[in-house]
């Protein structure tokens, strides 16, 4: 009866724990607002860490200097869209679909908006993107700087 | 041709002419009547049109994304299992129900208490985890109000991915009327 | 023919001219102006029913310029947001219509260079415009009713074919031209160039899509009276 026992005990447990998979309905998507700017010596906010490797690469690496000035997440269902508000305008996001691949990444078709503090739509682009890889638009600023928003979606 | 599109009067108009004019006539109607077709083709697709066009809509309306509210104050132990169990209610539920019916199968089918239960260990070998192959993002379309685009691809070179970079720059007024 | 009424259906709801775009300084329709003026004052239900009247037409359009459904269907969708965004700048010193018709066409030419797809080169525009005349398009037709030709599967194909091997702008005009029934002066306006230009460009795409369909031609169409030509004196070809 002992082991009958720890086989009910086992079964309850893993019962309660174990909850039934669910289809991937949504994906979570990160959004960075950065300002570039070249100053006397490189600096990199310690919130940009993940996209320190970036910076350094062409065309980012037109500056050396990198604040983040804010940043949003959005949990987004497929044809569901959502906005947030920016330091230098306004950022509005579609996920149009998620396309699963055996044996790759997802990919995930966005459509992107900017527009400028003005209400101007400065940028409108649809992408398709692996889950997990970052999209950049990036833009120039008065005084040499750049407004780059950092989005990324899994 | 002219005569045909009603920029010149067809009065005066020779016989060759008149055929001319019939022909180009007929030609518009072959291009009208296939564009029209194509039109038909794709109604399916039409009809959902306004459905994608309301959502980008709403998305140049949205309202800002709520700020991320401070985390309330911890509740007690108690007030957190229960407040778990009332959300997984439905997990619990089922929880119990396999518990009972794996019980009732161990005990049908476990050994007997005197029986000797011997206990193999089988290697399995470890699966190689397989490699996600990404593809690099793809700018599928781009509309740049008063601007021209450049798209950069920095490379997957230490597996954090691909990054597309959309370099905009503005330009000159567009010469549509108002815009 | 086939739905010919399809395209005009959705303006005829409101629009005193269907099948044909208000011309450039003529009045407005009324209640096309209403819902523009509803709006612009943010009246999605209006915008709405501007759309449903003529997205079929501007889809007809940019799919007689890029000549792909996908593309064609974005193009339409590009063009309404780009409508309702600038809906506050419209002036009216246009028809709604042609304004938009002007969004469709610039945004379907955009579209063929951003994707570089391997276009005809044109001709001269200015080089040829001397060139235009009566006696430069052949008299032949391809004999009965077009509708009915269109009916036939081959035929079609053909003449998409032949809008197909069209350059852009020679494609644009035939398109604006056949299937609005625009006139030179509202095409010149559309397209930002001259009359000139548009009879040229309007000749040219003519003449390529005869040549093009010159197998399908049969003779001179019937007389005057309707009588069909005697088969006998159709020169041979």
């Amino acid at each position: 009866m002992n082991k009958s026992m720890l086989v009910i005990a086992g079964a309850l447990v893993l019962g309660v724990l174990v909850e039934p998979p669910e289809a991937r309905a949504d994906v979570t998507c990160s959004i960075v607002e950065i300002e570039a700017s070249s100053g006397s010596a490189p600096a990199i906010d310690p919130d940009l860490k993940a996209l320190e490797k970036k910076f350094k690469r062409p065309p980012l690496s037109s500056w050396n200097t990198f604040k983040k000035l804010g940043g949003a997440s959005l949990t987004l269902a497929p044809q569901q869209a959502g906005a947030a508000n920016l330091v230098h305008g306004k950022f509005g996001l579609l996920l149009r679909d998620i396309n699963e691949r055996p044996g790759k990444k997802p990919r995930l078709g966005l459509g992107i908006t900017i527009d400028d503090t003005a209400g101007k739509r400065v940028v409108d682009i649809k992408v398709g993107v692996d889950a997990g890889d970052y999209v950049i638009p990036a833009r120039p600023l008065p005084g040499d700087k750049g407004h780059l928003v950092a989005v990324t979606c899994k | 041709m002219l005569a045909a599109d009603g920029e010149a009067p067809a009065t005066d108009l020779g016989p060759e002419a008149r055929q001319t004019t019939a022909a180009v006539r007929e030609l518009g109607e072959l291009v009208r009547g296939s564009l029209e077709l194509s039109a038909d083709d794709a109604e399916p697709r039409l009809a959902g049109l306004w459905d994608l066009i309301e959502r980008r809509l709403d998305v140049a309306e949205a309202p800002a994304a709520a700020p991320v509210a401070a985390p309330a104050a911890r509740p007690s132990l108690g007030a957190r299992i229960w407040s778990w169990l009332a959300g997984h209610r439905s997990h619990v539920a089922t929880g119990l129900l396999s518990a009972g019916a794996v019980a009732g199968l161990s005990m049908a089918l476990g050994p007997a208490p005197t029986e000797k239960v011997v206990v193999k260990t089988v290697t399995v070998p470890a699966v190689q985890p397989t490699v996600m192959t990404g593809s690099p993002p793809e700018v599928e379309s781009m509309e740049l109000i008063g601007g021209s685009g450049t798209v950069f691809t920095i490379g997957d070179d230490d597996g954090d991915g691909d990054t597309a970079v959309i370099w905009v720059e503005p330009d000159e007024v567009d010469p549509t009327e108002g815009i | 023919m086939s739905k010919r009424a399809g395209l005009a259906t959705a303006a005829a709801a409101g629009a005193p001219d269907a099948g044909r775009a208000p011309a450039a300084g003529a009045a407005v329709p009324s209640d096309d102006r209403a819902l523009v003026a509803l709006a612009q004052k943010g009246d999605r239900a209006a915008f709405r029913t501007l759309f449903e009247r003529y997205h079929r037409r501007a889809y007809a359009l940019a799919f007689g310029v890029v000549r792909n459904q996908d593309d064609a269907l974005d193009v339409v969708q590009d063009a309404f947001i780009k409508a309702h965004r600038h809906l506050d700048k419209f002036e009216g010193q246009a028809s709604f219509y042609t304004w938009l018709y002007r969004i469709v066409m610039n945004l379907a030419i955009d579209h063929l260079r951003k994707h570089k797809r391997q276009q005809p080169v044109d001709f001269t525009d200015q080089a040829v415009e001397n060139a235009v005349s009566e006696d430069a398009l052949l008299p032949k037709i391809i004999g009965g009713n077009p509708g009915r030709a269109l009916m036939d599967r081959e035929i079609r194909e053909r003449i998409s074919e032949a809008l197909d091997s069209l350059s852009e702008n020679h494609r644009a005009v035939l398109v604006m031209r056949e299937l609005d029934g625009l006139s030179y002066e509202e095409m010149a306006v559309v397209m930002q160039c001259s009359k000139g230009t548009i009879m040229s460009r309007l000749f040219h795409a003519r003449k390529n899509m005869q040549r093009q369909l010159a197998d399908l031609y049969q003779g001179p169409p019937p007389d005057a009276d309707g009588a069909a030509p005697d088969p006998e004196d159709s020169p041979a070809d």
